[in-house]
């Protein structure tokens, strides 16, 4: 009765495991954007903003704490042209600007290991012994491939500095958060990607304006 | 679908008709089927799967009726394209694409009663009754959010067996899958499809 049901437990086994692994290859690499606002904050109340030339950067290395030259540029610039195009007139910070913006990047370099089984496009090929060992039908050589991916995630807040109180406590009236996987070489990518996020952030928030 | 449901009964009936007398006999039955499915909650996703089987096993207790026991499992899956998420209030707003998989996997009794019985087909109505199992995952970037969870299952169908031999034969049916399992995540109260399945029987006497 055994050497019955084990083949069929194992049939059932590997029947119910067809499942489908996604061709996540549709997906598009594109950030994925994230905003949350004040409900109550009216933003034609604000004429003027302030955002420095520099990125805030949160990665591995302590030492990498800020963005700046071309890259950071263009990040910002982006961020004044969605800013400028909403009618708000960009000021120096001494000059009392009535919101505030911060841009910061954090790159986190993830290394993992993903195992897979037969599913996963090893269809038809087993391993030697596989042919001489009639009832292990389950059994096939393990295989692993490491990856190592960087996320980066972006966050862009804009602050009440109008309306700050006499202890200088800054409320956030609008935030930004844009995630995704990051190049692990290429710089000039993420740039890329999280200028088009911060693009995206601004045209999901068409209450933002002067 | 309404189409093919009325089809396969005016044939089953056309058949019992036709076929009075028979010395078909069954008794213990097993049947694998592939199974295409077409997913009615359109909210998540709507695109019809042929990615699906079924296995059963049928005791008959009498010439016209079985009981028994099975699973059948479907692999659901449709890519959404980018857009823009927001919540009721105006809050909050998210934009993405993705991957939205359902995996289902019912495991279920059931009983089957047979009309008439010609020489060659026989056709049959039934329900199976139990539990379903199932997955549901929302691929983005490369992040995955998934649910799983367990539901009372009831899969009413109607079907037909063609006989080859009195061991072995084709079989097809037509059912409708309905399971309680929810999801808070992806805001999923049930989930219910409409299955058709191709497949063979063996039957032993």
């Amino acid at each position: 009765m055994k050497p019955k049901i084990v083949p069929l437990v194992a049939l059932i086994a590997a029947i119910v495991s067809c499942r489908k692994v996604p061709d996540t290859s549709e997906l598009s690499n594109q950030q994925v954007v994230a905003t949350d606002r004040d409900l109550a904050a009216n933003f034609s109340d604000y004429n003027t903003y302030f955002i420095s030339d520099s990125v805030s950067v949160v990665a591995n290395d302590p030492k990498d704490s800020i963005l700046t030259g071309a890259l950071a540029a263009q990040l910002v610039n982006a961020v004044k042209t969605n800013m400028n195009s909403r009618g708000y007139s960009f000021v120096a910070r001494t000059a009392s600007p009535h919101l505030g913006l911060r841009l910061t990047v954090i790159k986190d370099i993830t290394r993992t290991a993903i195992c897979g089984g037969w599913w996963d496009g090893w269809y038809g090929y087993y391993p030697p012994w596989y042919w001489g060992c009639y009832y292990c039908g389950g059994y096939y050589y393990p295989w692993c491939t490491t990856y190592t991916y960087t996320i980066g995630t972006s966050t862009l807040y804009i602050f009440d500095v109008k309306n700050q109180g006499t202890n200088h406590n800054l409320k956030a009236l609008w935030g930004a958060t844009m995630f995704g996987v990051f190049s692990t070489t290429n710089n000039q990518t993420n740039a890329d990607l999280t200028t088009t996020a911060i693009n995206q952030a601004f045209s999901q928030s068409p209450y933002i304006k002067k | 679908m309404k189409k093919l449901i009325i089809l396969l009964y005016i044939s089953a009936f056309g058949v019992c008709s036709i076929n009075a007398q028979t010395d078909w006999h069954l008794k213990d039955m097993g049947i694998l089927n592939w199974q295409i499915a077409t997913p009615l909650n359109t909210d998540y996703l709507k695109e019809t799967s042929l990615a699906g089987g079924s296995l059963e096993y049928r005791r008959f207790i009498k010439p016209t009726m079985s009981v028994g026991i099975g699973f059948s499992w479907n692999s659901f899956e449709q890519y959404i394209s980018p857009r823009v998420y927001e919540k009721p209030d105006g809050s909050q707003a998210l934009y993405t694409d993705f991957i939205h998989q359902v995996y289902t996997l019912p495991i279920y009794l059931n009983a089957h009663y047979y009309f008439g019985g010609g020489e060659k087909m026989k056709p049959y109505a039934g329900i199976g009754l139990g539990a379903q199992y199932s997955e549901q995952d929302a691929y983005y970037n490369i992040f995955v959010t998934e649910e799983k969870n367990w539901g009372f299952v009831a899969r009413p169908e109607v079907g037909l067996l063609y006989r080859f031999t009195n061991y072995f034969g084709l079989h097809g049916n037509v059912g409708f899958n309905y399971a309680t399992n929810k999801s808070d995540a992806f805001k999923i109260d049930n989930l219910k499809h409409v299955y058709y399945s191709i497949g063979i029987y063996w039957n032993q006497y």
